[in-house]
């Protein structure tokens, strides 16, 4: 099959997704943020200034100073290296379960929403059960049965999230369907498997990356809660909900644990959200920006 | 005095940032009682013609130049209370879809009263009632009474048309634009609707001005007839001359492009190219590119040249005569 | 050799009688008109043929497959012998897909070997696209432009049927007259069968040798297209050549041709549809669906009275 010589040399390159990304305040924020953010939890121990676990009782509860950047929290340990350890922690946990949660949504709502029938009826009543259980209690339930270690609590994230991707993929996976494209496609003999992964998918893929990157700052929340209830990560390792639960207990000495971890969290659900929203309007090839 | 006069009128739309014409220096007149059909193809200009007549620009639309003048008044210098008297009152419209014209959350009865809330104030409840059901039953809708507490959805595409007409007669105006009201219809609808219109300049004396990109409608109901391209005239003429001996290479490329299945031997005309965007006017004339008689002369602005009681704006010689 | 042979095809979504009895032939490489007004079922007839729409009931034979029962593997045989161009050019491609993918989708769907397959560049030259095009996506295409790609994925697999819906639909004149002249000129070229489905008489006219006309899901007349139109034998086909505005001013006609609107075919009238409408219903029309008649030089009308109306044409 001879290919076309002319191509596309008409119009200039589109400029890479990065690029295009970075054109706007907000997603130059968003793609710093989270940057710094993953470089950070890479980088972990290689970059914190003191041993996370490290005691220093003397110099408890102080803030910000030439040694310790962020202050002490209650047993004098550096609140930078904790927090610094603890974007490790929150990916660590906050990464997978999102990813989970997605795929598993994503295959239950292009069945659900492709094959409709009886299908679809399963898919929807499993989720609504899902999602009827209140996440804390839910939470609680499977932690207190199968304990707190690390696949356990990504395993919680997950499942909580599939109803909301699911039900997301799947009224996109029906709009799109009735498309007449997809119409069309099946009258030139396209069968299924082709539609759902060549002319379906595509289409219901920009609204479930944006949900991504929203709702990974939510995962670092629900695991962070978590671990400030008690309920996840133990300490004395550095999770971000444990520094804030041990800031908490003595916010009248100091309040400098609880404001900078408020912050930290703060700017981590702020940058992945500006990140989401930047990616959607990218990634649409109509609202594209192409010079 | 003429029913619609318009001088000289220019009309721009902001796109990206810069203000770009979509009307350039049109003038054309309506006369008292006339119907003048206005055709032209996407992006000529005449739905922007038709709105301008009654200052509806869509947003980023503005007057640039020239003045609206109907039925004695500037449109353009009426404050905002006039306007909205004028409106309806004294010129009214109607559009090609009467769905999403009609606001499908009232029932006609109380699209028909907000507008006479506006215009016919004074009179009583009993009173406009009739004038309701009159009106109804002028544009031959055999139950006005069910209609005036119908809702649009209920109604089939020819009676909201009907309804729309009806909402357009209620105060009886001078002059009525009819932007492309047919063109969503059945051709046995669009028939009755035709007729419709023709009976409300016969009757009422109303002046129309009716946009449309069919040929045939144009043929059937106009008297006089004006070609747009490219936001400008570039022919007008008595529906008669024009079908008859059309002058200008468009209009003539235009004909020949309709199908019909009386001449089902010939080849279609088919024009090459395509419209100039607005972004990117070509100087000269806005046709000669597609033109088969473009010539050197063609790369200036054709003028305007007036043959008895026709204008075409070219300056080829057996146009110009 | 018939390319469709339907014989007393109903389409029923319930109540509603979209196509009521039609029994259609269409011969290899022959022109067909189907004309109708809204809710003639004259698109639900379109489909029922290609096998898009279930059929209630009846036979209908295209391309070869016996459309109704239809297993895969016929199908597959059917969609490849028998094409849709769609009424709505850009809805019909996939937005994410360039032109040049959308060209080939036929190919790799049926697993067409290289030698068998048109290149993108002669496609797009079929279609008298420039070859540029092969790049963009289709929301960066004219309507004028979509509908052409449309007609190049239809006419890839070499179909021996090209069924369009409506295919100047929403174009201007001059793209409309051009899409007209390409499919006239594709038809007679690659020697397809080609079967349209519009409401605009003038179209059919000039792009088919012959013509049905439906009415409530039935076929009221067919027959060669001039014929018909210069001389109908259904009232229904009469008003219709009627209503059509003329582009020359000097054949005005006096009043509408019909009154009232096209019934819905959730009610149906009995008898002859058209008897409400019909400024010559007599008692018989009202209570006697009046089945096709054949009236020579392959003319047919469900009309009592069509042999009448040939002798004294309709005014």
């Amino acid at each position: 099959m001879t290919a076309v010589a002319a191509g596309r040399t008409a119009s200039a390159p589109r400029p890479g997704l990065l690029r295009r990304v970075a054109a706007t305040p907000s997603g130059v924020f968003g793609l710093v943020v989270v940057v710094v953010l993953v470089a950070t939890a890479l980088l972990g121990p290689l970059i914190a200034p003191h041993d996370p676990n490290a005691l220093d009782i003397d110099h408890r509860l102080e803030g910000p100073s030439g040694t310790y950047w962020l202050g002490t929290d209650n047993l004098g340990r550096d609140l930078l290296s904790r927090l610094i350890l603890g974007a490790r922690i929150a990916l660590e946990i906050a990464v997978p379960a999102v990813a989970i949660g997605v795929l598993a949504g994503l295959l239950l709502g292009l069945a659900a929403g492709y094959l409709g029938g009886k299908v679809d009826t399963v898919v929807v009543t499993v989720l609504d059960a899902v999602q009827s259980f209140p996440a804390v209690v839910l939470a609680l339930a499977v932690l207190a049965l199968l304990g707190g270690s690390t696949p356990t609590i990504v395993l919680v994230i997950a499942v909580a999230f599939v109803p909301s991707f699911g039900r997301v993929t799947r009224a996109s996976v029906q709009s799109v369907s009735r498309l007449p494209f997809v119409d069309a496609e099946r009258n030139l003999g396209a069968g299924p498997l082709r539609i759902i992964w060549r002319h379906v998918l595509p289409n219901v893929v920009s609204p479930l990356i944006v949900l991504t990157a929203m709702n990974l700052p939510s995962a670092v929340a629900v695991e962070s809660g978590l671990a400030f209830l008690g309920l996840g990560v133990q300490p004395p390792t550095p999770d971000w909900g444990v520094v804030l639960s041990d800031g908490f207990d003595r916010i009248r000495d100091s309040p400098w644990p609880v404001l900078f971890t408020c912050t930290v969290l703060a700017l981590t659900t702020l940058g992945f959200t500006f990140l989401g929203e930047r990616l959607r309007d990218v990634l649409d090839v109509r609202t594209a920006e192409v010079r | 005095m003429p029913a619609v006069a318009i001088e000289d009128l220019t009309v721009t739309y902001r796109i990206d940032g810069r203000p770009r014409p979509a009307l350039h220096d049109v003038s054309l007149t309506v006369g008292d009682g006339e119907i003048l059909g206005l055709v032209g193809e996407s992006g000529c200009g005449k739905s922007t013609l038709a709105g301008a007549v009654l200052k509806l620009l869509p947003p980023g639309g503005e007057v640039a130049g020239g003045s609206v003048t109907v039925d004695g008044h500037d449109v353009f210098a009426l404050s905002p209370e006039e306007l909205r008297r004028f409106r309806g009152g004294r010129a009214a419209m109607i559009f090609q879809d009467p769905f999403t014209s009609l606001n499908p959350s009232f029932t006609v009865g109380k699209q028909i009263a907000l507008v006479q809330r506006v215009h016919d104030a004074d009179s009583s409840a009993a009173a406009r009632r009739e004038r309701a059901l009159g009106v109804l039953g002028e544009v031959g809708l055999p139950d006005p009474a069910t209609v005036l507490r119908a809702y649009p959805y209920q109604l089939s595409g020819g009676q909201r048309q009907r309804v729309m007409i009806a909402l357009a007669l209620l105060l009886r105006p001078a002059v009525l634009i009819a932007d492309e009201p047919t063109s969503a219809l059945d051709v046995t609808t669009q028939a009755q609707i035709l007729a419709l219109l023709r009976w409300l300049r016969d009757e009422h004396g109303t002046a129309i001005l009716f946009v449309s990109h069919d040929l045939g409608s144009v043929a059937q109901l106009c008297d006089r007839v004006a070609v747009m391209y490219a936001g400008r005239t570039v022919e007008t003429a008595d529906v008669a001359d024009l079908f008859a001996a059309p002058q200008h290479p468009y209009t003539r490329a235009l004909l020949g492009a309709v199908p019909s299945w009386r001449r089902r031997a010939e080849e279609l005309v088919t024009i090459p190219g395509r419209p100039p965007s607005l972004t990117d006017p070509p100087d000269g004339c806005a046709f000669a590119p597609r033109c088969p008689h473009a010539g050197p002369a063609c790369a200036s602005a054709p003028p305007l040249i007036e043959l008895a009681g026709r204008t075409v704006r070219c300056v080829l010689p057996e146009v110009t005569g | 050799m018939s390319v469709i042979k339907a014989d007393n095809v109903r389409t029923h979504f319930g109540k509603v009688r979209a196509v009521d009895g039609v029994t259609l032939d269409l011969a290899d490489g022959a022109t067909l008109g189907l004309v109708g007004e809204s809710g003639s079922g004259k698109t639900t007839l379109a489909r029922t043929l290609l096998g898009l729409t279930p059929a209630t009931s009846g036979t209908i034979e295209t391309a070869g497959v016996s459309v109704r029962g239809a297993g895969r593997a016929a199908r597959r045989a059917l969609h490849r012998d028998a094409q849709l161009i769609y009424q709505d050019p850009h809805a019909s491609l996939s937005p994410r897909l360039r032109v040049d993918a959308l060209l080939t989708e036929p190919y790799r769907i049926h697993k067409v070997p290289d030698a068998d397959r048109w290149s993108v560049a002669e496609l797009l030259d079929l279609v008298e696209l420039p070859a540029e095009h092969a790049g963009k996506y289709p929301h960066e295409l004219s309507g004028g432009q979509a509908r052409r790609v449309g007609i190049a994925r239809a006419i890839a697999l070499r179909p021996r049927l090209l069924v369009a819906d409506e295919p100047t639909a929403g174009l201007d004149v001059s793209a409309a007259s051009a899409v007209l002249n390409l499919l006239r000129r594709l038809t007679s070229e690659i020697g397809l069968a080609y079967l349209m489905v519009t409401h605009n008489l003038d179209t059919v006219g000039y792009a088919a040798d012959r013509i049905a006309v439906m009415y409530l899901g039935r076929i009221v007349e067919q027959g060669p297209v001039a014929d018909v139109l210069h001389r109908p034998a259904h009232p229904y086909t009469h008003a219709l050549v009627r209503a059509l505005p003329v582009p020359d001013p000097a054949a005005r006609t006096a009043g509408p041709p019909v009154t009232g609107e096209p019934p819905s075919p959730r009610n149906p009238p009995s008898g002859c549809h058209f008897h409400p409408r019909c400024p010559r219903a007599t008692d018989r029309c009202r209570t006697e669906a009046p089945e096709p008649l054949d009236l020579g030089d392959d003319r047919r009308a469900a009309c009592h009275y069509a042999p009448d109306h040939l002798e004294t044409p309709l005014v």
